[in-house]
C-alpha cells in the first residue's frame, strides 16, 4: 500500500476519535443544562459563593468573600501554606467605587 | 514521475515522498512527535480544566446575593451586630436585608473542614427548593428536636457514613459541656455536588450553638437590591454609614470568578511558561539548521531536476503531517484526560490538602479561540522552521551543497 494511503487511514482514525469526543462533549453539555436548574435553586437557597473543590482553608473555600488580610498576606499570588493556594488568584477589588477621588475624574 | 498528473495526484506523490523522508529519520521524528504531543497535551489540559472550573462557577453566579455585607475589625472579619440592620433597610432601593449564620467546623479526627450554614430548613421543604434535596424517610417521632436537624452534602454524608454517623452527627468541641446531636434529614443531590459537597446546612438556631455565635450577632448580612443599577451606590452608602463594614457585590464576586484562573494566575502562567519554553527549545533545535544529510538530499534532488517549489512542498507536508497529527493527538488526549479520566494528578493541585472534595466531573468548556491558539503556537512556528532552512538549501547551487555537505 502507498504511504499516502496509510496517512489517509490515520486521518480517518483521528476523525473518528474526534467524532467520539465531540459526541461526549455534546452529551455532557446537555446533561449540564439539565442540572443547571437544580444548581441555580441551590445557589438561591444557599447564597455562599465558590466551588467546593478546596475545603482545606476558609480563604480557599470562599475566597471571593474572604478576609482581605488573611490569604496572600505578603504579596499577590505568593507561595501559600496550602498547596491549593498556588492555583488561585487573590480577589480583585480594583473596580470598587472609591469615595475619595484623586485628580481629575475620568470622562 | 513527480510533475505529471492532476494536482491531487501530484500532492499524493509528494506526500508519499514526505512520509518516506520522515520514516527515514524515524528515531528523531518519533522523539519530536512525542515531545510535541506532550506539550500540546499539557497546555490544553491546563486550559481545559481552568476553563471548565470558571464556567462551573459562572453558571450559577447570577443567583448570588446582590450585596454581601461583612464587618472588618483589626483587618479580620468579625460578627455583624443586629443594630446595623435597620439603617441598611432604610436605604432607598433596598428590598430586604437577610442575616446569615455560617462558618466552618474542623473535625480534627478526620482532618475534614465542613462548611456550616444556618437556615430555616422548612424553606427547603417547600416549592422548587424541595428538589435539591434527597429527603430521607424519617421514622415517626424523629422530629423531636426541630432545631437540631441538618441536610448535608454528598461528601460529608460519605465521610459520616464511614464513621457510622449517617443518621445523626454529634458536634463536639472540648470546651463544650456536652456534644450537640443533629439528625441528618436529607442529603443534597449529586447534581449540586460541586457547590454542596462540604456543606452542612443546619437549622439556624442549631447552627448558632455549633458556631458559638452570641445572640443578636450574625456572620454576615445579605442585601437584596431589585434594581441592578443601584447596587454599587447602595454598597457605597452602606460603607459610608458604617466604615467598619465591607461590601462585596455580585459583580465583584463574578470578577473574582473570571480572574481566578486567568492569565494572571500563578498556576496558569507557570505551567504555560514552562511549556512555551520547552517548545522554544524544540523549535530552536529544528531551526538551527538542516543536518548534512538533509542538505545533501536537497542538493541531489535539485541536481536531478526537482523544482524548488516541489522541494518546499515536500518539507511543508513533512512539517504539516508531524505537527498536525501531534497537535490533534495532544488535544484529544487532553480532552479524554480531563473529562473522561477526571484529571488524576492535575486535580490534586486544586484539591490540595482537602479531605472533602467532589468527583471532578466537570462540564466541558472548549473555546474555539483556544483551539486556534494551540494551532498558532504549535503548527505555525514548526512549519516556519521546517520550510525556511529547506528553502535556503534549495536556492543554493546544488553543486556547492553536495560538495560542502
Amino acid at each position: 500500500m502507498r504511504y499516502s494511503s496509510w496517512l489517509a487511514i490515520v486521518i480517518i482514525a483521528f476523525c473518528l476519535w474526534t467524532g467520539l469526543e465531540y459526541g461526549h462533549y455534546n452529551n455532557r453539555v446537555i446533561e449540564t443544562e439539565q442540572q443547571l436548574k437544580l444548581r441555580r435553586q441551590f445557589q438561591k437557597a444557599v447564597g455562599l459563593p465558590n466551588l467546593a473543590i478546596t475545603s482545606a482553608a476558609r480563604y480557599l473555600r470562599h475566597y471571593s468573600i474572604t478576609d482581605l488580610t488573611t490569604p496572600f498576606q505578603d504579596y499577590p499570588a505568593s507561595l501559600d501554606h496550602f498547596p491549593a493556594g498556588f492555583a488561585f488568584v487573590p480577589p480583585d477589588y480594583s473596580n470598587m467605587p472609591s469615595p475619595v477621588v484623586f485628580g481629575k475624574p475620568a470622562k | 514521475m513527480m510533475i505529471s498528473g492532476s494536482w491531487f495526484e501530484r500532492q499524493k506523490n509528494i506526500i508519499d515522498y514526505s512520509l518516506q523522508s520522515l520514516l527515514r529519520r524515524r528515531s528523531k521524528n518519533i522523539l519530536i512527535l512525542i515531545i510535541f504531543v506532550l506539550l500540546v497535551f499539557a497546555v490544553s489540559s491546563i486550559l481545559f480544566i481552568t476553563g471548565s472550573l470558571t464556567q462551573e462557577m459562572m453558571m450559577t453566579s447570577n443567583d448570588l446575593p446582590d450585596i454581601t455585607v461583612q464587618r472588618i475589625l483589626g483587618g479580620r472579619q468579625v460578627n455583624v451586630p443586629a443594630s446595623v440592620i435597620p439603617e441598611i433597610e432604610n436605604i432607598p432601593g433596598v428590598e430586604a436585608v437577610e442575616t446569615r449564620v455560617w462558618g466552618y467546623f474542623f473535625l480534627a479526627s478526620l482532618q475534614a473542614n465542613f462548611t456550616i450554614y444556618g437556615m430555616d430548613l422548612n424553606l427547603l421543604e417547600e416549592g422548587e427548593y424541595q428538589k435539591i434535596v434527597n429527603w430521607k424517610n424519617i421514622p415517626d417521632g424523629a422530629t423531636k428536636n426541630p432545631d437540631f436537624r441538618m441536610i448535608v452534602g454528598r461528601g460529608v454524608y460519605e465521610l459520616l457514613s464511614d464513621i457510622g454517623m449517617e443518621q445523626a452527627y454529634l458536634f463536639y468541641q472540648p470546651t463544650w459541656e456536652k456534644p450537640i446531636p443533629f439528625d441528618i434529614i436529607g442529603t443534597f443531590k449529586t447534581e449540586t455536588e460541586l457547590q454542596s459537597n462540604d456543606l452542612m446546612v443546619l437549622q439556624t438556631e442549631g447552627a448558632r450553638q455549633v458556631l458559638e455565635l452570641p445572640p443578636d450577632e450574625f456572620t454576615d448580612l445579605v442585601v437584596y437590591v431589585p434594581n441592578p443599577e443601584e447596587i454599587e451606590n447602595i454598597a457605597l452608602k452602606i460603607r459610608r454609614y458604617f466604615p467598619e463594614l465591607r461590601t462585596v457585590t455580585r459583580a465583584q464576586i463574578q470578577n473574582t470568578y473570571a480572574a481566578v484562573f486567568g492569565w494572571k494566575s500563578a498556576f496558569v502562567l507557570s505551567s504555560l511558561l514552562a511549556a512555551i519554553f520547552a517548545f522554544l527549545i524544540l523549535i530552536w533545535d529544528k531551526a538551527s539548521g538542516l543536518s548534512m544529510e538533509e542538505k545533501r538530499e536537497i542538493g541531489i534532488l535539485k541536481a536531478i531536476g526537482w523544482d524548488t517549489d516541489v522541494i518546499l512542498s515536500v518539507k511543508l507536508w513533512e512539517g504539516l503531517i508531524l505537527s498536525g497529527i501531534s497537535s490533534l493527538a495532544g488535544l484529544l488526549l487532553a480532552y479524554a484526560y480531563i473529562y473522561g479520566l477526571r484529571a488524576p494528578g492535575l486535580r490534586e493541585i486544586f484539591i490540595g490538602w482537602s479531605t472533602l472534595y467532589p468527583s471532578f466531573q466537570l462540564m466541558p468548556d472548549i473555546d474555539p479561540k483556544f483551539l486556534l491558539l494551540i494551532v498558532v503556537i504549535s503548527v505555525v512556528p514548526y512549519l516556519a522552521v521546517t520550510v525556511f532552512p529547506a528553502w535556503k538549501a534549495a536556492i543554493t547551487d546544488p553543486d556547492a551543497i553536495i560538495r560542502n555537505a
